[in-house]
């Protein structure tokens, strides 16, 4: 799984009233509910603040307002999927279209033609059945095996294509 | 290095190719015609139809075959490009200026010498399909080499092509459908062959083209056909169910509630048991709204499951579509997620509802039950949606709980306010909750089920709802039916078909319904009064279309025809028209709200329900309006027959003459007038031409007017008099 540890950089904002003695913590703090569980740009989803990187830089004051900038360095642990990395997923919904697939905040959509074609559709029960085995069934909640075919991250969204058509993709056991 | 080459048409968008693939992107418009060239990538002879193209199309763009050369020359055979993140160059001839060479040096040059290499941005991805010549071949101009599988990219979401995993943007290939306007008339609708659409149920991002969706979809229809379904798009709010806020009524269904517990004895529960029964309370985000549930639903949907797969569609939010489904729907197996609400799509209209969304392609097997037609209109045709079936709105809250309160406390003392305070509001709750109790308490009583406590919160036609879903399943039912005889007997027809494939409908349920339609009010020919504003004109009125829709023929005059006037129970009292049908006495008064009714339950509704001025039909013929109607549908049947109108209209002499017989009979019998005018009817019918009607010549008779007008007068307050709910039943239509 694609998670990485990297150095990133944020300019935390912070209001007056937190001048004080626990302005350190008020700092982590905030920027801990700022980045969390967000898509940046290119390193992908941030999980969590490892560590904020001592010791902490100057604050600027912004002119005209009153609040305090601080350039703030951080470790973080990321989340950042790759094309042609081989994912588990949780499938989440099952349409004549495809398969939608979740590895935790990423939403991969396997469609119809990326989907062995021993494995059919069956609109009764939502799910994709195999035509050889009958117990083996794509269904909501089953566990996949994809590989990754393309990478879209948004600043709101972070979404992929994959398929499961290789040897070794597709549900597991 | 060799070379390897192949005439390959290229456009700015993606293109497909492979053998025999229809380009999308690629459309020729020639006058109002818009349609798709068929282009064949890689096959003999693609210079005459890239030169069809060229001819069409501005010829600064690059409409000479290209020709793709790869560097991988020892990967050729069947690899995936796509993954191999391989980069075609592309060639082109015209640019050819001999010194601005770039890839001459991978260009065998002994090879080809006539075609040198130049960049493009452009990047073709996809599979090598075939490889037609051997490496060491040498190849000639224009001759085919291999033939690549481009990707066509039919399948896109958020921006992703979904089967080869390259982003759109830089294509910015797909124009994703913004508004529904683009549809608006049929040239775009082709026209959209090149857009992607989101198909329903899947992923607000979700892109899929035309194509791909027609084959999907197409694969769905011959599923419902094996399974003999057909498939039904149902509305929530005011079909199956009616929601209001609880704080619409703040205190009190909480002290209804309460009081209820306290005094639960079984007895008190079972009595309340029909008015109150599948109420219930939904917590949607921190507001609760109550949900009483449309009378025998759960039945209906349960038969109505068997022939047609349910969908609902909505313009609540998801989380409000998602918990009445699962009241209407407690296994999940009816309606599984076939649920659409406002959130389900990007490109909210939130007043409007598109087929298309659900059944992008083929909406013949598709019935609409919804309240309100206006949702469904489609506005740049002004067309109601043929799928149609307008159900009668079901209301069971009284939508402003404060002004029936208030409306309440004037009626009841005279001396309130009317803009009572607080405090008299209170106390009204309080009487009110006292009242619900006592009738609660009296109910106990009562051993007949129909009795309905008084509730002030309760609408009061709840009662005549019982029995709609009834209708509407034996309707659906019948619709279903009629559509698979037909298709039987298609199938009977042509027996060739093997088990798999089963044949696509050849029946729609649209004629189907149409059908149904037009026999409704079949005979009927409805002449108005009081209902259309003088300004506009009645024939493009809803009324009037829906009226000729349902099989009626409509006429701005009452003629000889007309078998029912519809009148407006305020304003159409004093009209000419009214008089004259009354004078006519074969001519059936009725509300509005009978035509409505018979809209809405697909039956000709009885005229004697919602007579304007029943007992002065009734006096002609004694109750016996059965038999009155079928004097009047003989009558038609020998009109139809004879394809003419035999019935003359009487004459002025006879006219006058009646008007004597009515002012001598009127003090002792008012019903004699009607008697005596039918027989003048039919006595002087072949006396006059047919071209004076006689309700032309009566406007001109003023002294006629005046005393059929000071008669009316006269005969109207008797029957206020006699039969005050006759009227003020046709009053609430209004």
């Amino acid at each position: 799984m694609g998670f990485f540890q990297v150095e990133l950089t944020k300019n935390v904002r912070v209001h007056p009233r937190h001048f004080h003695s626990k302005l350190k913590e008020t700092l982590i703090q905030t920027l801990m509910d700022e980045v969390e569980g967000t898509v940046s740009g290119r390193f992908g989803f941030v999980v969590s603040v490892l560590e904020v990187l001592q010791p902490l830089p100057k604050g600027i004051l912004r002119e005209g307002f009153g609040f305090a900038v601080y350039p703030l360095k951080y470790k973080a642990l990321v989340f950042r999927p790759f094309k042609g990395e081989v994912l588990d997923a949780v499938v989440t919904n099952v349409t004549r279209h495809g398969i939608f697939a979740q590895v935790g905040p990423l939403t991969i959509f396997v469609s119809r033609h990326q989907i062995p074609s021993d494995m059919t559709h069956d609109e009764e029960t939502a799910s994709y059945i195999s035509v050889v085995e009958k117990a083996e069934r794509i269904q909501r909640d089953s566990a996949i095996r994809l590989r990754v075919n393309g990478i879209k991250i948004d600043a709101s969204s972070f979404t992929a294509v994959g398929t499961i058509l290789d040897d070794y993709l597709g549900l597991i056991e | 290095m060799g070379l390897c080459s192949c005439l390959f048409p290229i456009t700015r968008r993606h293109c497909s190719s492979g053998d025999k693939y229809l380009l999308e992107s690629w459309l020729v418009k020639t006058g109002d015609q818009v349609r798709p060239l068929q282009v064949l990538a890689v096959v003999q002879g693609p210079l005459e139809e890239a030169k069809a193209w060229k001819d069409d199309r501005e010829p600064q763009s690059r409409t000479e075959p290209l020709c793709i050369q790869t560097e991988k020359k020892e990967t050729m055979e069947l690899v995936n490009l796509a993954s191999s993140n391989l980069d075609f160059s592309v060639i082109l001839k015209e640019y050819l200026p001999s010194g601005k060479d770039r890839t001459s040096t991978t260009a065998g040059g002994q090879q080809n010498t006539n075609y040198w290499g130049l960049r493009l941005s452009e990047k073709v991805t996809g599979k090598v399909d075939a490889l037609v010549v051997n490496q060491n071949h040498v190849i000639q101009p224009q001759q085919m080499v291999l033939s690549v599988d481009v990707c066509d990219h039919k399948v896109q979401f958020n921006g992703n092509c979904a089967l080869c995993g390259i982003e759109m943007d830089i294509y910015s290939a797909s124009p994703i459908l913004e508004s529904p306007r683009e549809f608006s008339t049929r040239t775009d609708w082709t026209l959209s062959n090149k857009h992607h659409l989101n198909p329903a149920y899947t992923h607000p991002q979700l892109r899929v083209s035309r194509n791909e969706l027609e084959l999907v979809e197409g694969e769905n229809t011959r599923r419902l056909l094996r399974r003999k379904k057909l498939s039904l798009v149902l509305d929530l709010d005011n079909t199956l169910i009616h929601a209001t806020l609880v704080s619409h009524f703040p205190q009190e269904w909480y002290q209804y509630k309460q009081e209820i517990y306290q005094q639960a004895t079984e007895k008190a529960l079972e009595c309340s048991a029909p008015l109150m029964e599948d109420i219930h309370e939904l917590d949607l985000d921190g507001s609760i709204s109550l949900v009483k549930l449309r009378p025998n639903v759960r039945r209906f949907l349960e038969k109505i499951h068997q022939r047609y797969e349910l969908h609902i569609y909505t313009m609540g939010s998801r989380s409000y579509a998602d918990a009445i489904a699962t009241l209407l729907d407690p296994s999940g197996n009816l309606f599984q997620r076939r649920i659409v609400s406002r959130d389900d799509f990007v490109e909210g209209m939130m007043n409007r509802k598109s087929l298309r969304r659900i059944f992008p392609c083929d909406d013949s097997m598709v019935i609409i039950v919804d309240d309100r037609e206006d949702v469904w209109m489609d506005h740049n045709q002004g067309e109601m949606v043929p799928n149609l079936i307008r159900a009668k709105p079901y209301l069971f809250f009284v939508q402003d709980v404060h002004e029936n309160m208030n409306n309440h406390l004037v009626w009841d003392s005279t001396t309130t306010s009317i803009h009572p305070s607080s405090e008299s509001h209170k106390e009204s709750f309080a009487n009110i909750s006292t009242c619900m109790l006592t009738c609660l308490n009296w109910k106990e009583n009562l051993e007949s089920g129909c009795y309905f406590p008084y509730l002030p919160w309760v609408q009061k036609t709840v009662e005549s709802d019982e029995n709609y879903l009834g209708r509407l399943e034996q309707l659906l039912i019948q619709i279903h039916e009629s559509f698979f005889k037909e298709m039987e007997q298609c199938h009977n027809v042509s027996q060739t078909d093997d088990s798999n494939h089963v044949k696509l409908p050849l029946r729609d349920v649209k004629l189907i319904l149409a059908e149904m339609r037009h026999r409704v009010l079949r005979n009927c020919y409805l002449s108005f009064t009081g209902i259309f504003r003088l300004e506009e004109s009645p024939e493009v009125s809803t009324v009037w279309r829906l009226a000729e829709e349902f099989g009626a023929i409509c006429n701005k005059q009452v003629t000889s025809q007309t078998t029912h006037l519809i009148v407006d129970s305020q304003r159409g009292l004093h009209t000419g028209k009214t008089k004259y049908a009354l004078r006519r006495g074969d001519i059936f008064l009725v509300t509005l709200e009978w035509l409505e009714t018979s809209m809405q339950y697909y039956i000709r509704a009885s005229e004697l329900q919602f007579a304007l001025f029943s007992t002065s039909l009734s006096h002609s013929y004694g109750n016996d309006l059965e038999e009155y109607r079928k004097v009047i549908e003989k009558r038609h049947e020998q009109f139809v027959q004879n394809g003419l109108c035999p019935q003359k209209s009487p004459s002025k002499p006879s006219v006058k003459r009646r008007k004597m017989e009515y002012s001598s009979s009127e003090e002792d019998n008012t019903s004699t007038w009607i008697d005596s005018s039918s027989q003048n009817n039919q006595t002087k019918y072949h006396q006059s031409d047919d071209k004076t009607s006689p309700y032309h010549k009566e406007q001109d008779d003023h002294l006629e007017l005046e005393w059929t007008a000071s008669y009316l007068a006269s005969e109207l307050e008797r029957e206020l008099m006699n039969d005050p709910l006759c009227l003020s039943g046709g009053g609430e239509s209004s």
